[in-house]
């Protein structure tokens, strides 16, 4: 077995030159990073958005106006309105279908509270999405990798006992190309584990601020229905 | 109620582009930023000397002398045209006296006399300019040789450092020209001692051998000689059992020979790795009856 002296090891010569398994990993790999990559910047812009216009509507709420625009607002802007203002457009649109004299408060009150606690929850829900994936790509993408370059490796030992005389450079190029594998596994793993621990913790912070207001707003309300 | 359709999700596209974006940046990193490429380096071939001889120091050639423009040899400039003197007006004649005729005679004589006078001062006055023009002619040759002298005398520096450039030139000739043979004579004299070294390795082999050899196959045959072939490991052994390439005519003998080369094992072989490759493939002519 002839060996040349020189051996070309750029990436793409490497990649080239894998068995077609570890191609298909590093085509996995790819893939999952180039979405999670997608999720992040995705997710980085929507969760800014909700802080945004959680922190504009808080302001608007707190600043004393008048609940029956604040509603007529957040139905006629529904297209762009944030979490916080659905939730509180359908309490107060419960609240005001079922505010009758002889109606019992605290029926009404339950009832504002649970269709607000269902906007939450499906507001949640979105402000959620794809965390998961982020989540499975951080921790399942290492493994793929190990597993390519495990793979590599065996190869190229297979090919090495064939052989009378070993050295390095029978093996090298087999285990380089392996490596690629779980470099691209720990690229794609790595920004996922970082993005879904910092948008988990943004998430957590709006839904205690969406709790807070719900159980504020329905204070408000209840004070509104027993004068 | 399908409540994710009134939802406009931002920055879809601007995600898609900036995750391709970030997987181009790391790729062209990868391509760019570590050196994959090894180069193995050439094989080295040394030549190790131990005893050399100190080499003279052999200097570039000296750059030539610049022969430095020569100064122009002016011509003399033209001397200066010699200025026509103003001639003296004449004396405005004295008026005409009436006066006696002794004083006229006088005054006839007075006015050669004058006459005479002023020729000879004209004349005079010409000499003089000749004499100067022939002096600066003289100035202008004299002047003219010494161009010509300076210019023989530096002609003959030049011609006298070309010279000097030459010797130097040949100087260097000659010490590389003894450098060779010195090296030359010295390869020779390593190749004749290596020579000597093989010579005198096969000579402890055969006689190694011939202490093996069962003697009486090959008494009858006087002073035979076999030649025969044996590849040798470095530790002495043979690696296949040797073969006969010249019989001595009787195989007994030959058999005879080939059994001592294996009994004879280790053979002796030189230390040196260099001389031990002489030995790898050996042709060895035996006598065993010497």
């Amino acid at each position: 077995m002839n060996v040349a002296v020189t051996q070309d090891l750029s990436v793409v010569s490497l990649i080239a030159n894998a068995s077609v398994l570890v191609q298909l990993v590093m085509l996995g790999l790819l893939l999952a990073s180039l979405f999670s990559w997608y999720y992040i910047f995705r997710k980085y812009y929507s969760l800014q958005r909700a802080q945004r216009q959680t922190d504009e509507f808080e302001k608007a709420f707190w600043s004393g106006g008048n609940l029956n625009e604040l509603y007529q607002a957040a139905v006629n802007s529904r297209h762009g309105s944030g979490s916080l203002e659905r939730i509180f457009e359908s309490g107060y649109r419960e609240f005001s279908k079922l505010r009758r004299p002889g109606n019992d408060i605290t029926a009404v009150m339950d009832a504002t509270r649970r269709a607000m606690r269902a906007t939450y929850q499906r507001e949640m829900e979105l402000l959620e999405a794809h965390l998961s994936f982020l989540a499975s790509v951080g921790s399942v993408s290492p493994y793929v990798g190990l597993f390519g370059t495990v793979w590599g490796i065996m190869n190229a030992f297979r090919g090495l006992a064939n052989v009378a005389q070993a050295t390095l450079a029978q093996v090298a190029p087999g285990i380089a190309e392996a490596l690629i594998a779980t470099a691209m596994g720990l690229f794609a793993a790595i920004p996922a584990v970082v993005a879904y621990n910092r948008f988990a913790g943004d998430v957590n912070r709006l839904a205690t601020r969406f709790e807070s207001f719900m159980e504020e707003f329905s204070n408000i309300l209840q004070r509104q229905a027993a004068a | 109620m399908n409540w994710t359709a009134d939802r406009d999700e931002p920055g879809k596209l601007a995600s898609g582009v900036l995750a391709v974006a970030v997987h181009i940046a790391f790729f062209a990193l990868l391509v760019l930023g570590v050196s994959w490429q090894h180069h193995a380096p050439g094989p080295v071939e040394v030549d190790l000397w131990s005893n050399l001889p100190p080499l003279p120091q052999i200097k570039p050639p000296p750059p030539p002398p610049k022969i430095e423009p020569k100064p122009e040899v002016k011509p003399p400039p033209p001397p200066p045209q010699p200025k026509v003197e103003a001639k003296p007006k004449p004396a405005p004649e004295p008026k005409p006296v009436a006066k006696p005729d002794i004083a006229l005679e006088k005054e006839k004589q007075e006015k050669a006399r004058r006459e005479r006078e002023e020729r000879e001062k004209l004349e005079a006055v010409k000499r003089e300019q000749v004499a100067r023009a022939e002096e600066k002619k003289r100035e202008e040759a004299k002047r003219l040789e010494e161009a010509k002298k300076r210019e023989q005398a530096e002609q003959q520096k030049l011609a006298a450092l070309e010279r000097e450039r030459r010797e130097k030139q040949e100087q260097i000739e000659r010490l590389r020209r003894e450098q060779e043979e010195a090296v030359a004579r010295l390869r020779q004299q390593q190749a004749s001692a290596q020579a000597k070294m093989v010579d005198e390795y096969k000579r402890r082999i055969s006689d190694k051998i011939r202490r093996y050899v069962v003697k009486d196959p090959c008494a009858a045959l006087g002073n035979p000689e076999i030649v025969f072939e044996a590849v040798l490991l470095p530790d002495g052994n043979t690696l296949q059992p040797p073969r006969i390439k010249r019989s001595s005519g009787s195989a007994a003998c030959d058999d005879a020979v080939l059994r001592a080369v294996i009994r004879a094992q280790p053979l002796p072989l030189p230390p040196d790795p260099v001389l031990m490759a002489q030995f790898r493939e050996l042709n060895l002519n035996f006598r065993p009856n010497e």
